[in-house]
C-alpha cells in the first residue's frame, strides 16, 4: 500500500479540528489546518452562505469572491491578491456548508480536492459534536438535565475520542504498510466497534468485473442469514448515489456529494422497503426482522471503487444516532478512500483476488463466491483439481516455464466450464471449479471434461509436456456445510483420486472425513511409536540368482500399534512423509540397520545392508552428517552400506538431492535407485546421479511372464544396467518361472518371497548361518 | 503674552545619502557599551538608518549593550533585536559578540510592533503583532519577526498570518540563548530608549520601494518507515506508534546515545535526530531539544499534532554545509536582476550542533562565496520562521533568508 501525502494527513486534521471547545475554535483551525495542508493561501468554512471563518485574506479585504468557489468556481478573483485556484468542499450531504482553500501556482488535484472533501467531511462530524455539546450545556442551564441526557453528552464526547483513536489505528496499519487484508480488517472493525452495535462490512468492486461486488472484510455479527445478498445491494445502491449524485475529484468546480433530497433514504439503502433497489426489500421484511443497511461510497481517483455498510436492526436507534452513524461511516469511508488511493493499492486489492499467474480468482475470491452461491439455498458442487507431474516440469524447466504452463492450464479450464461456473487458483498446482446448477453426476462430468483437457499436451517454451490432472469432487448445500468445509471436502475427494492413480476423480464422501481424522490420530501415534518401541526393522535378502547366496538385507520398517496391530508401511509411511515425521523415523532406521549389520559383519565381512531414504531425508542438508555418523556409531564400513534412493525422490528437488548424493558418495557408501520403472526411469538421471544399483521393480516381474511389454521393459532395464556398469536387481520374484526368465536374461540378483521372506533382526543369523555357511565361499 | 516663538531643532551636521543602504558590524569588546556601540558604528558607517538589529548572547549585560548602541546611531531608526546561539557574517560564524545589522535610504519604511506574554496566547500575540504592517503602504512588504525562542509555535505565525493575510511574506527567527533554553530576550525601541523583553515578540514591518526575495531550504530526506505520532500534546510527544516515544525512537535511530543519564549528551543527541512530518510540498522539519528517558517523551520547540506521521530525518554533512548557499541563492532568485543591497540570514541552532565547528565555518564560507561581496549577517536560531506561499510559516533545521534591494 502506497503512503500519500494526503493519506496520513486527515488524521491530524481531524485531531486538530476535534480539539478546540467552541464552534468559532474549530472554525478557525478548520480552515488554517486546510490552507496549510494543501499549501494553500486562503482556507474558508461558510456556513448557510456566508463566511464563517477565513484565512488568508488579511482583515480588510472582502470575501465575498470566496462564495464563488462554492457555486463551482475553478478561479476566484480576491482583491489585493488577483486570481487564484479554488476547491470547495460541502460539510455535509445537505450542501449548506462548505470548507473552501485558494492559491496562487497549481490548480488543485484529484487528490488535493479528494483530501478536502475528506477534510470538510470531519469538520463536519466535529460541528455537529459540538452542537450537541452545545445544546446540551444549553439545556443545562434551564434545568437539571436527567441521567439520560448526561449519559448522552459522556457518549458525544467519548465517540469523539475513540473515533480519533480508531482512525490512528488504522493509519498506523497503513503506514506501517501492513497487508491490505489488515488494514481492511482494521476499517472494518474499527467501524464496528465504534457504531456499538451490528456489523460493518466492506464490500469492494473485483477490480477485473467491476460489476461483481467482493466482500472484502466484515466485523461484528450480520443478525441475517441473507446478509451478502443485501448487503451488496446496499453497497452498489451507495456507489450508484455517488455516480449519479456527485463526482468530488471532478477536476473543475467544487466537490459535491449526493445531493439529498428525502430524509428517508438519506442512508443509502435501507432493506426494509424504502429504496428502489427491490433486491434489498423484500429479504428482510419477509423475516419480520427489518435491518437497516447504511452504506458509504469508498473512491478512489474519482471512481465509486466499493463501500461500507453497517447493518442494525431496524429501529434500534432513532433517526437523528442514525445521521450520525451515517457520518461516522463516512468518515471510515474515506479513510479506505485514502488508504487505497494510488493504483498499487488497487493493484493489490487485484492480487489479493486474482492470482497474477493465471489470470483467475484466488482462493479468498472464491469463497466469497461460494459462500454467495450457498446463500441461495440450491446444492453447490465444487472440483478440487491438483495437477499430476507438475513439479516435475517446474524443476526440469524452470519457473518460467511452469507459470506458462499454469496460465495454458487455466485456459484450458476456462475452455471446457460453461459460462457460470467460475475457476480459480486455489494454490501452487491447484485449481477449484464452483459448479452451480448442475447434477452432482454434471459435476463429474465436468470434472472428466476438465481431466481430458489437460491431459492433452502443452506446448511450453517449444516443448511438448504433458501433465495430468486428478480431479475431487464434493456436493453440498447450506445450512449443512459452509464454503470453507466444501471446499475442504473436494480437497480430500482430490487427495483420493490421486492416491487411486493419476487422472483419476473421486467424488467425496462423508467416510474419507473420517479416514481424515484416523489419519490424523494415526500420526499422532507415529510420533509416540518412534520413542515407544513400538518400530522394528525386519530384513528381506537380495540373493545372487546363480548360487541363491545372499549379497546384501535390505531394512524393512515395521510398525506394530498397541491397539489397531501392524499397520502397513504403506499406510504409516506417506503419512510420515506428509507430516515430516519421516526425517525422524529415517534416522531411527538408519542406526538400528547399520548396528545389525555391524553384528553380522564378523562372520559375513562382505555382506551388505540397504536402507531405504525418503525423498525429504535427500533433501536434508543434515542427511550426509546423519549417515557418517551412524557409521561411526556401528563403526561399519562405509561401502557395506547401500542407500535406496526412488527416482521420485531424487527429482522433487533435483539440485539439493544431487548435492546431497554427492556428499554420500564422499564418504563412500552406495547408492541403488529403487523402484526402477515406475517413475521417470530417465537415462539423464541415471548419467547424473551416481548410482550403484538398479532395483527393477516388481510390478513389472510379477507380470513379466503375461505381458510381453513388460517382459520387454525389464530387459531394457537389465541391458541398460549392463552397458552402463551397473548391476541390476529384480524384485518381487516369486516364483520358479519368473526366477527362470530373469536368468535367462542375464539378471544376476533378485529379492522377494521365492528367495527370502523378510525376517525379524534376531533370525537374520541363523539364516545367514544356514545360506551362507553351507554355501562355498568363493 | 506674546507667545514665545518656538525655536527650530538645532539640526546636527549629518552626513546624508541618496542611496539605499545593507551593513553588517561586529565587535568583541568586553565592555558592553563600547560593544554596542563599536558594532552599530561599523554597521552603519556614520549614515541615517531605519532599522538596526541587533543580535548578542543572552548573558550580557544588554541594557549597556543597548545603550551603546543608541548612542551610535544616527537619525532614530527603529531598534530590534534579539539574543541568539551564535551569529554570523561574511567574516565567519561569530560567538560572544555582537553583531548588528542597519539599512536605510530611501524608499524604506519600518514600523514596529510588540506583543507580551507570547507564552499566554501565542495566536492574539501574533495578532497583536501583525500591527507593524498597518499603514505600510509601499509596493513591497514583509514582517521581520524576531520571537522568544522558548515559546515560540505555530500559532504566533498562524495568528500574523490571520491579519496579515497572502499579500505579505513573513521571516524572522526565534531568539536564542546560546543552547541553554533558560531564557531568551527581545529588544525593541529606537534611539530615546530600547526595552529588554522575555516571552514576547517584536514584529518589524519593513516596506520597500525595490523587491523584496525570501529563500527557504533545509536539505533533509526522510528515511525508513514512517511512524505514528498517538499521544502528544503541544510540542511533547509521549507515544509513537501507540509505544514510549522514547523507546521507539532509540530504536529507529543506529547510533543512540552513549550515556542516557548524561542530560547534557542526551540534548546534544537530540538536537542532530530531527523527525519531518510529510506535507504536500515537502516535509514539515522538528528539532528534538530534549528527551526525557523516564517518562518516555521527546521534546519540540515546535507543536506537534497528534495523528500526524513522523519520519526520522537523514542528510550528509555536505548538503547541509550547501543548505545556507542554497537559502540565499533563492532569496536572490527571487528578486529582479543584479546584487541585493544585503542578506538577513536565519540559521537553526540544530544545524549549528549537527555541522560542527569546520562544518559551521564552512557554511558560512560557501554563503559568502554564493553572495560574493553583497553584504550579510544573521544568527542562528531556535526555530526559523518563513512564510511565502500557503499558509504554513514556522521551520526547524532550516535556513531562511531575506534579500533586500
Amino acid at each position: 500500500v502506497t503512503l500519500h501525502w494526503s493519506t496520513h494527513q486527515l488524521t491530524e486534521y481531524f485531531g486538530a479540528v476535534s480539539a478546540p471547545a467552541d464552534r468559532p475554535g474549530a472554525i478557525q483551525v478548520a480552515e488554517e489546518r486546510a490552507a496549510e495542508a494543501l499549501d494553500a493561501e486562503v482556507g474558508a468554512v461558510i456556513l448557510q452562505g456566508r463566511v464563517a471563518g477565513c484565512v488568508g485574506l488579511g482583515s480588510d479585504t472582502s470575501l465575498e469572491p470566496l462564495l464563488d468557489a462554492v457555486t463551482g468556481a475553478a478561479e476566484v478573483a480576491l482583491a489585493g491578491l488577483g486570481s487564484l485556484h479554488a476547491a470547495a468542499a460541502p460539510l455535509t450531504r445537505d450542501r449548506r456548508d462548505w470548507l473552501v482553500v485558494c492559491r496562487f501556482g497549481e490548480p488543485f488535484d484529484g487528490e488535493e480536492r479528494h483530501m478536502l472533501l475528506g477534510m470538510a467531511q470531519v469538520l463536519g462530524l466535529a460541528l455537529r459534536s459540538l452542537d450537541v455539546l452545545a445544546a446540551e450545556r444549553a439545556l443545562r442551564k434551564d434545568r437539571e438535565r436527567e441521567a439520560e441526557d448526561r449519559l448522552r453528552l459522556l457518549e458525544t464526547l467519548t465517540v469523539r475520542h475513540r473515533l480519533l483513536e480508531t482512525l490512528l489505528g488504522v493509519q498506523r496499519a497503513v503506514s506501517s504498510r501492513q497487508p491490505l487484508q489488515t488494514i481492511l480488517d482494521a476499517i472494518t472493525s474499527g467501524a464496528a466497534a465504534l457504531l456499538g452495535d451490528g456489523a460493518v462490512s466492506l464490500l469492494l468492486a473485483d477490480p477485473l468485473a467491476p460489476d461483481s461486488l467482493i466482500l472484502a472484510s466484515t466485523s461484528g455479527l450480520h443478525g441475517h442469514e441473507d446478509h451478502g445478498r443485501l448487503l451488496r445491494a446496499a453497497a452498489a445502491r451507495a456507489m450508484a448515489d455517488e455516480a449519479t449524485h456527485g463526482d468530488p475529484t471532478a477536476d473543475h468546480g467544487p466537490m459535491a456529494e449526493g445531493a439529498e433530497t428525502d430524509g428517508a433514504t438519506a442512508d443509502g439503502a435501507t432493506a426494509d422497503g424504502a429504496t428502489a433497489d427491490g433486491a434489498t426489500a423484500d429479504g428482510a421484511t419477509a423475516e419480520g426482522a427489518g435491518t437497516d443497511l447504511v452504506g458509504a461510497a469508498v473512491q478512489v481517483d474519482g471512481r465509486a471503487v466499493g463501500s461500507l455498510v453497517s447493518c442494525v436492526g431496524t429501529g434500534r436507534h432513532p433517526p437523528d444516532d442514525h445521521r450520525e452513524r451515517r457520518q461516522t461511516l463516512r468518515a471510515f469511508a474515506q479513510q479506505v478512500s485514502l488508504a487505497l488511493s494510488g493504483a498499487q493499492a488497487l493493484e493489490a486489492i487485484r492480487e489479493a483476488y486474482h492470482d497474477p499467474v493465471t489470470g483467475l480468482p484466488s482462493r479468498a475470491l472464491l469463497i466469497d463466491r461460494l459462500e454467495r452461491a450457498l446463500a441461495s439455498g440450491a446444492p453447490v458442487n465444487v472440483l478440487f483439481i491438483d495437477l499430476d507431474r507438475f513439479k516435475a516440469v517446474n524443476d526440469s524447466l524452470g519457473h518460467a516455464a511452469g507459470d506458462e504452463l499454469l496460465a495454458a492450464v487455466a485456459g484450458r479450464l476456462r475452455s471446457c466450464l460453461r459460462g457460470e461456473d467460475g475457476a480459480a487458483r486455489i494454490g501452487g498446482d491447484e485449481f477449484a471449479v464452483l459448479a452451480e446448477g448442475v447434477s452432482g453426476a454434471g459435476a463429474v462430468s465436468i470434472a472428466e471434461r476438465v481431466i481430458e483437457a489437460v491431459a492433452k499436451p502443452f506446448r511450453i517454451f517449444g516443448r511438448d509436456v504433458l501433465i495430468g490432472a486428478s480431479v475431487g469432487v464434493a456436493r453440498g448445500r447450506a445450512p449443512e456445510v459452509d464454503a470453507t468445509t466444501l471446499l475442504g471436502n473436494a480437497d480430500l475427494a482430490m487427495y483420493r483420486a490421486k492416491k487411486a492413480g493419476p487422472g483419476r476423480v473421486t467424488v467425496f464422501e462423508p467416510s474419507m472425513q473420517e479416514q481424515a481424522l484416523d489419519a490424523l490420530s494415526l500420526s499422532s501415534d507415529l510420533q509416540q511409536a518412534i520413542g515407544g518401541g513400538q518400530l522394528e526393522l525386519n530384513y528381506q535378502p537380495i540373493v545372487e540368482l546363480a548360487g541363491r547366496t545372499p549379497v546384501a538385507l535390505e531394512a524393512l520398517l515395521r510398525w506394530r500399534h498397541p491397539f489397531r496391530g501392524a499397520v502397513s508401511p504403506g499406510v504409516f509411511i506417506p503419512l510420515a512423509e506428509q507430516t515430516g515425521l519421516v526425517l525422524e523415523l529415517g534416522r531411527w532406521a538408519l542406526g538400528e540397520a547399520l548396528h545389525a549389520a555391524a553384528g553380522w559383519q564378523d562372520h559375513h565381512p562382505d555382506l551388505m545392508v540397504t536402507v531405504n531414504v525418503s525423498g525429504r531425508q535427500i533433501v536434508d542438508p543434515g542427511f550426509a552428517g546423519d549417515v557418517d555418523a551412524a557409521l561411526g556409531r556401528a563403526g561399519l564400513l562405509p561401502d557395506r552400506v547401500v542407500l535406496e534412493l526412488t527416482e521420485t525422490a531424487l527429482v522433487s528437488d533435483f539440485e539439493r538431492a544431487l548435492a546431497c548424493v554427492r556428499n554420500l558418495k564422499d564418504l563412500g557408501v552406495r547408492l541403488a535407485m529403487d523402484d526402477f520403472g515406475t517413475g521417470y526411469s530417465s537415462l539423464s538421471h541415471l548419467r547424473r546421479f551416481p548410482v550403484d544399483l538398479l532395483k527393477i521393480d516388481g510390478s513389472f516381474v510379477r507380470s513379466m511372464a503375461g505381458d510381453a511389454r513388460d517382459e520387454s521393459l525389464v530387459r531394457a532395464v537389465l541391458g541398460l544396467g549392463r552397458s552402463l556398469g551397473i548391476p541390476t536387481v529384480a524384485e518381487g520374484v516369486e516364483t520358479a518361472d519368473q526366477l527362470a526368465m530373469l536368468r535367462s536374461n542375464g539378471c544376476e540378483l533378485g529379492q522377494g518371497f521365492l528367495l527370502g521372506r523378510p525376517m525379524p533382526g534376531p533370525a537374520v543369523s541363523r539364516y545367514l548361518a544356514r545360506t551362507l555357511d553351507l554355501t562355498p565361499q568363493a | 503674552m506674546q507667545p514665545s516663538p518656538s525655536l527650530p531643532p538645532v539640526a546636527e551636521p549629518r552626513p546624508t545619502t541618496a542611496t539605499r543602504w545593507f551593513g553588517t558590524g561586529h565587535s568583541r569588546a568586553q565592555d558592553p557599551y563600547l560593544r554596542g556601540r563599536q558594532a552599530t558604528q561599523e554597521a552603519s558607517g556614520g549614515r541615517e538608518a531605519c532599522l538596526v538589529l541587533v543580535l548578542t548572547d543572552a548573558v550580557t549585560d544588554l541594557p549597556t549593550l543597548l545603550d551603546g548602541v543608541r548612542r551610535a546611531v544616527v537619525g532614530n531608526p527603529s531598534i530590534v533585536g534579539c539574543t541568539t546561539n551564535g551569529e554570523l557574517d561574511a567574516s565567519g560564524p561569530l560567538h560572544g559578540g555582537a553583531t548588528v545589522i542597519a539599512l536605510g535610504g530611501p524608499g524604506f519604511d519600518v514600523r514596529t510592533a510588540v506583543a507580551r506574554e507570547l507564552s499566554v496566547d501565542q495566536r492574539e500575540a501574533g495578532r497583536q503583532a501583525a500591527a507593524c504592517v498597518d499603514g505600510l503602504d509601499q509596493p513591497h512588504r514583509t514582517v521581520i519577526l524576531l520571537s522568544d525562542g522558548l515559546a515560540a509555535q505555530h500559532d504566533l505565525v498562524r495568528g500574523v498570518y490571520s491579519v496579515t493575510g497572502a499579500r505579505v511574506p513573513l521571516v524572522g527567527g526565534c531568539a536564542g540563548d546560546d543552547m541553554a533554553f533558560r531564557r531568551t530576550y527581545q529588544f525593541v525601541g529606537d534611539a530615546a530608549g530600547v526595552e529588554v523583553l522575555s516571552d514576547a515578540v517584536v514584529a518589524v514591518g519593513l516596506g520597500s520601494s525595490e523587491p523584496i526575495g525570501i529563500g527557504i531550504a533545509h536539505g533533509w530526506d526522510k528515511t525508513g518507515d514512517p511512524m505514528t505520532i498517538t499521544s502528544a500534546s503541544g510540542g511533547q510527544i509521549y507515544e509513537l506508534d501507540g509505544e514510549r516515544a522514547f523507546d521507539v525512537f532509540l530504536r529507529r535511530c543506529d547510533d543512540p546515545p552513549a550515556d542516557l543519564e548524561d542530560k547534557r549528551s542526551l540534548g546534544y543527541w537530540s538536537h542532530q535526530h530531527p523527525f519531518g512530518m510529510s506535507r504536500r510540498s515537502g516535509e514539515d522539519i522538528r528539532t528534538l531539544h530534549d528527551m526525557d528517558p523516564v517518562e518516555g517523551s521527546l521534546s519540540c520547540l515546535a507543536d506537534v499534532q497528534q495523528g500526524a506521521l513522523a519520519w526520522l530525518m537523514e542528510t550528509d554533512q555536505e548538503r547541509l554545509i550547501d543548505c545556507a548557499a542554497d537559502s540565499s541563492r533563492q532569496a536572490i532568485a527571487a528578486g529582479p536582476a543584479g546584487p541585493p543591497l544585503g542578506v538577513l540570514v536565519f540559521d537553526c541552532c540544530a544545524r549549528m550542533t549537527r555541522l560542527g565547528p569546520a562544518g559551521v565555518e564552512a557554511e558560512v564560507r560557501g554563503l559568502a562565496q554564493a553572495l560574493d561581496g553583497v553584504p550579510f549577517a544573521g544568527f542562528y536560531t531556535y526555530g526559523e520562521i518563513a512564510r511565502v506561499h500557503g499558509a504554513r510559516g514556522m521551520h526547524q533545521m532550516t535556513v531562511v533568508s531575506l534579500a533586500l534591494w
